[in-house]
């Protein structure tokens, strides 16, 4: 039982990694839709997008670099965690 | 809509009756507490809102025709007229917030700078049918919804296990999953109250012309991005601009297929 736990630990962690790592910008969506608007970045009427000219940064549609930054070591963390625990089934 | 309401609503009686079930809470605490979290983020987030933007009073000596057109509009919308509120945001954008009786809009001056009287009063409607319908309200409902089941998620996970190393991140993953799954189906939701408030501010400005011309405006001006990043997003196709896992987590339908909506 312990190792069907063990492998999906490793297969959802490096699941959830590639997506922090491939779309930050929407995981920052997630987690702040409904708690800030959904247009507090980017322009009106999309999703999060920008031209990056203002206080939105463009890494990533519009969200602040530092939040893409801090999305994406989570990811590489999950990455790496998930990693480790498909080795030690190994 | 209704089928993804039920859903939503089903994923929240599921997270309800096993907090139930393992914590012998009663009913009524359950539903204390859900009204007690979802009430938190929604003052918490108007709050943060305004104060992540610098959000000031739109000065009526300075923008009369804005309060104007917002009082004429809420008076058709049968809605108390707004806060308005100006920010610099550094590109056109324009959102609102609060509820029914306590709404807030919010402009940026790039969008003032940018659009003429007419397509600012069509982005005005949008804001104030947003306010009408209660959208903000859903957003955060379903919202907490998905933090509720998500949180219910993690400890299902973490009361099952031996709680190793393994059982925690086990536990974080499984939440963030199951959020992402849960508000996939409030950004359904969402994309068509977007289409729903397009229509209400097309009726209460007489046509869907000035935001279809808005939307148009803002989208052309502004068509250079990021390239670097959207290359590589869009080379991986499922999370590409409006394609695959990025057009279901997106709160927006696309802006063409609103201006054609619009115009059609």
């Amino acid at each position: 039982m312990a190792d069907v736990r063990t492998l999906a630990t490793a297969v959802l962690g490096v699941a959830l990694g590639i997506v922090c790592l491939v779309a930050p910008g929407t995981v920052v969506r997630i987690q702040t839709a409904g708690r800030l608007p959904q247009d507090r970045y980017g322009r009106y009427g999309e999703d999060g997008t920008s031209g990056g000219d203002g206080r939105a940064d463009a890494a990533d549609g519009g969200v602040p670099t530092r939040w893409i930054r801090l999305v994406q070591a989570v990811g590489i963390a999950l990455l790496v965690g998930g990693a480790y625990f498909g080795w030690t089934l190994l | 809509m209704a089928a993804v309401g039920s859903i939503l609503f089903a994923f929240y009686a599921v997270a309800a009756v096993v907090v139930m079930g393992v914590f012998g809470w009663p009913l009524s605490l359950v539903l204390i507490g859900s009204v007690a979290f979802v009430g938190v983020q929604y003052k918490v987030g108007k709050w943060m809102a305004l104060r992540s933007v610098g959000a000031e009073d739109l000065p009526e000596d300075r923008y009369p025709e804005i309060h104007r057109q917002v009082e004429s509009l809420s008076r058709s919308m049968e809605i108390e007229k707004p806060r308005l509120m100006i920010a610099k945001m550094g590109v056109p954008n324009a959102f609102a917030v609060g509820r029914k009786g306590a709404g807030t809009v919010v402009v940026s001056e790039e969008l003032l700078a940018r659009l003429d009287s007419r397509e600012v009063e069509g982005v005005l409607a949008h804001e104030l049918a947003h306010i009408s319908n209660r959208d903000v309200v859903m957003m955060v409902l379903g919202q907490g919804v998905a933090s509720i089941v998500a949180i219910v998620a993690q400890w299902a996970v973490l009361l099952t296990g031996d709680n190793d190393i393994a059982d925690f991140v086990l536990a974080f993953v499984v939440g963030q999953i199951t959020q992402l799954l849960v508000m996939a189906f409030v950004f359904a939701i969402s994309r068509y109250r977007e289409y729903v408030a397009d229509g209400d501010a097309a009726d209460a400005i007489g046509g869907g012309e000035p935001l279809a011309r808005a939307l148009e405006k803002i989208s052309s001006a502004n068509e250079r991005r990021d390239d670097a990043v959207d290359q590589q997003v869009n080379a991986l196709c499922i999370f590409g601009e409006g394609r695959g896992l990025a057009a279901l987590l997106s709160t927006h339908p696309p802006v063409e297929k609103r201006i054609r909506k619009l115009r059609g």
